[in-house]
């Protein structure tokens, strides 16, 4: 499979900058079987009613006020991929959680509650070539009734690709937790629990988590999805 | 009249349950089942099947560089029992049946804070989407069914409770409330209709109508049904 051979070639131009085994995995076109699916979760009833003006992968600054949200800061990173492990190009990842104290930016929710007015709520981000998508967020904390976990949702334009939620690997809330426990499939389960890792280098406690995310959609079934590349 | 009839779908349920041991197809052992009998099941298998994908070399066994999904990383971590970095199939098996453990609807700590719980919430499976198991009581904690549709008669469910912010007195007088709800209904609704009523609300959760704050979640385990308040359900399992 050509596309799968010029992956090989481009693999040692790139090992000086990437750490081989992220490149190793979901390595273009070599699966034979496909990748399981993420699978997909309720919305929730706050996916905000009234975005914020400022929409951007930072959730963590509104506005560029100095101020950061209260919580523990993490960069959560990923890849969309198709379930034969391409990268799905063109589509806009989106995630929305409830602030420190518990309260999503939705009027239903923050209109009787005080609201971090420093933590934006919900964020964008479009994926570059390769399907990442990065944020900076804060670990998400318990919601009543709710475990703690991100919302998170891939579109191309208007069309929702993917809704899913992610969930904090070994918190204990998780067995008590309806939407995760309605996942029956315990492999299924691992594919939404991410593990929220202290980054070595960061003096400001900061965390890295990471979420891939796998589509039932091949990249040229993506409406105004790009020709498959030569 | 009623204490007669209360007995009577005591002994219904009791023969039922009778029955239903005796159509068995091979007698309930004493002693929880065997870990060879738990190989068998169906869940169990199919996470074995789905991690041998993995088996590039068809050699019976999992190296971890042929673990290509990051994700499941983690999940090689674990069955790798005495960290060879090799997953043989007795440790895959091992440890799905250790996975697929927590998925058999047992309660598992889904009580409320306080008060016997209103019911577990069942692994997850068809039937009418997880709501909260009982009448809005105790300020239990509770997880199953948090965007539901509250159980059949149930005024406020749980949940809703909590994020209303309701104050104690509040939350008495729903209690009140939904007690006097629960004497007249009964007042209105023949035996046989309470009796389906009781099955529906168990459908939200055993311990059902009178679990002061629990929660009650989707019925047992079936083809994969929708999580609490999805339209559509996870894919089904491939």
């Amino acid at each position: 499979m050509h596309s799968g051979n010029s992956m090989m070639s481009r693999r040692g131009a790139l090992r000086g900058g990437l750490t081989l085994g992220a490149l190793a995995l979901f390595a273009r076109g070599v699966f034979a079987e496909e990748l399981s699916r993420t699978p997909r979760l309720t919305e929730g009833p706050f996916y905000p009613d009234k975005l914020p003006l400022d929409t951007d992968n930072d959730l963590l600054i509104v506005n560029n006020a100095i101020t950061p949200a209260v919580g523990e800061v993490t960069h959560l990173t990923g890849r969309i991929l198709s379930a034969s492990g391409e990268p799905v190009p063109g589509v806009v990842v989106e995630i929305w959680q409830v602030d420190g104290k518990g309260v999503y930016l939705h009027s239903a929710d923050s209109g009787r509650r005080q609201r971090d007015s420093n933590f934006q709520g919900f964020g964008r981000c479009e994926v570059n070539k390769k399907g990442e998508y990065r944020f900076r967020t804060v670990k998400p904390v318990p919601y009543p009734g709710r475990t703690p976990h991100i919302h998170v949702k891939v579109k191309k334009g208007d069309r929702e690709l993917l809704c899913t939620q992610l969930f904090v690997n070994g918190h204990p809330q998780n067995a008590r937790d309806g939407v995760f426990r309605g996942i029956r499939d315990p492999l299924d389960r691992e594919l939404v629990l991410v593990d929220f890792k202290p980054i070595k280098e960061s003096r400001l406690g900061e965390l890295a988590a990471q979420f891939d995310i796998v589509l039932g959609v091949t990249p040229s079934d993506a409406p105004d999805a790009p020709r498959r590349r030569r | 009249m009623r204490l007669a009839c209360a007995f009577a779908i005591l002994g219904l349920s009791l023969g039922l349950l009778a029955l239903a041991s005796a159509q068995s197809p091979r007698e309930r052992p004493e002693k929880p089942a065997a870990k060879d009998d738990k190989a068998d099941l169906p869940a169990v298998k199919r996470t074995v099947d789905r991690m041998m994908a993995f088996d590039k070399n068809k050699d019976g066994k999992l190296e971890k560089d042929e673990i290509t999904d990051r994700r499941l990383l983690r999940v090689f971590e674990r069955a790798d029992a005495d960290k060879d970095g090799v997953v043989t199939k007795e440790e895959l098996t091992a440890m799905a049946v250790r996975m697929n453990e927590d998925n058999d609807g047992r309660p598992g700590g889904f009580g409320p804070g306080d008060g016997p719980p209103g019911g577990p919430p069942g692994g997850s499976g068809d039937g009418p989407p997880g709501g909260p198991g009982g009448p809005p009581g105790g300020r239990g904690r509770f997880g199953a069914g948090a965007f539901a549709p509250p159980a059949p008669g149930q005024l406020l469910p749980p949940f809703l409770q909590e994020r209303l912010n309701l104050t104690a007195k509040q939350r008495k007088q729903l209690d009140e409330l939904q007690k006097e709800i629960d004497s007249k209904l009964e007042k209105i609704l023949t035996e046989d209709q309470k009796k389906q009523l009781k099955e529906m609300r168990r459908g939200f959760g055993p311990g059902g109508p009178r679990g002061p704050g629990g929660p009650g979640g989707p019925p047992g385990r079936g083809p994969g049904g929708p999580p609490p308040g999805d339209g559509d359900g996870p894919p089904p399992p491939r």
